[in-house]
């Protein structure tokens, strides 16, 4: 068994104090395998913004990764070695390569494929993709060897054991709502030949609330849930200390729909073919001595 | 004309809602500690093409809001609103 969490767009200046209320019990009670950040670092992804961040996580970032968002992206330097990459974002990390982190940063590899990594646990894959500068351009931004990649981290280990986390989903519901620029990354999680996922779930933040969908089809994943035999479950969980976006706009999830409450997402790694993934309800007003609830209709069981 | 509205509520957090053109408000977002966030977003959605000629209208501050620890307990999601209000 490895217990995975995943907290998101909670970190850095003008945020408060939610996101070190959440690791604190993670690390006090959740016996954690690995604590996910789903990115952005409030506000522009600065260095000081940063130093901010490592504070709310008490100096100890040894077991957390990060996706970062479009915030972390919002400081960026392009230079001939690395290509355009969030600066801050970069400098942080580079701090902490693993293992006084678990966010590695690939120093041949260009743009936000350098911070792209997966990390087998279990018997699962977790795959880490860089979204953040999708404003800028649709994931891949026109490298194809990001796509090659991730075709790989797919398909060189067998079955649907895996897990795609990145900053955006696409599918959400909130202030932004769905991301059709995410269409070529996901149709990449489905087999080109044979249209079978390769996925069990996506796990994303992004919109400041929690929305799950049943599972979803390669092609028009809005129209429905379909067989998970033929679809992949979305989850979304931006309700990590930054606020809430109420449902304003994006598809609807047909699991859960929140935004009241902040939350983190557990996923349980039970073993190659077994996994348990709930959402933790801190509540809008959690305190040092809040213990969570699930949130109602969150609980989902994977079984291969 | 939309307008997109940046307030506080009744207990210090800021909220962000939408004025349609009929006079209608729907909240967007709520509970933030801080608002340069929903300012940037409100912008955003601006120059974006959301909503292109929205115009953004920012309540000055009232009150500040403090860490978790003296949050009331009882915050609920409050009413959309407007700006001077």
């Amino acid at each position: 068994m490895a217990l995975v969490y995943w907290t998101s767009d909670g970190g850095g200046s003008g945020v408060g104090d939610i996101s070190s209320v959440l690791v604190r019990w993670i690390r006090t009670n959740g016996n954690p395998a690995l604590i996910v950040n789903g990115g952005d670092i409030y506000d522009r992804g600065k260095p000081t913004e940063f130093d901010e961040f490592l504070n709310q996580m008490d100096g100890d970032v040894s077991m957390i990764c990060e996706t970062s968002g479009n915030h972390d992206w919002k400081t960026r330097e392009r230079s001939v070695a690395t290509g355009e990459i969030p600066i801050g974002y970069e400098r942080f990390w580079a701090r902490f390569p693993p293992p006084l982190s678990r966010q590695p940063i690939d120093a041949t590899r260009k743009g936000g494929a350098r911070y792209e990594h997966y990390i087998d646990l279990n018997g699962w894959r977790l795959i880490f993709l860089d979204t953040g500068p999708l404003e800028f351009g649709p994931w891949p931004l026109g490298d194809q060897s990001r796509v090659d990649w991730l075709r790989t981290a797919l398909t060189s280990a067998p079955g649907r054991a895996k897990i795609v986390l990145a900053h955006h989903s696409r599918l959400s519901r909130g202030r932004h709502g769905d991301n059709d620029e995410l269409d070529e990354l996901w149709r990449t999680l489905f087999d080109p030949v044979t249209g079978a996922p390769l996925a069990a779930f996506t796990l994303a933040g992004h919109d400041h609330s929690v929305s799950l969908y049943g599972p979803r089809p390669k092609d028009n994943p809005a129209s429905g849930t379909v067989p998970f035999e033929r679809g992949i479950h979305v989850f979304v969980n931006g309700a990590g200390g930054s606020g809430h976006y109420t449902g304003w706009r994006g598809t609807q999830p047909d699991l859960h729909f929140d935004d009241d409450n902040y939350c983190v997402t557990r996923i349980n790694l039970i073993d190659a073919r077994t996994a348990d993934v709930d959402v933790l309800n801190f509540g809008a007003v959690p305190r040092p001595t809040t213990q969570p609830t699930v949130l109602p209709n969150s609980t989902l069981r994977f079984r291969f | 004309m939309k307008k997109l509205h940046v307030t506080q509520d009744d207990y210090g957090f800021w909220e962000l809602s939408l004025e349609d053109d009929d006079g209608s408000l729907t909240l967007l977002a709520h509970q933030f500690v801080d608002p340069s966030h929903l300012i940037q977003d409100a912008h955003e959605m601006v120059l974006q093409g959301e909503l292109p000629d929205a115009v953004v209208v920012v309540d000055p501050p009232r009150r500040q809001v403090h860490r978790t620890g003296a949050w009331p307990a009882d915050y609920r999601k409050p009413a959309p609103k407007k700006a001077g209000a």
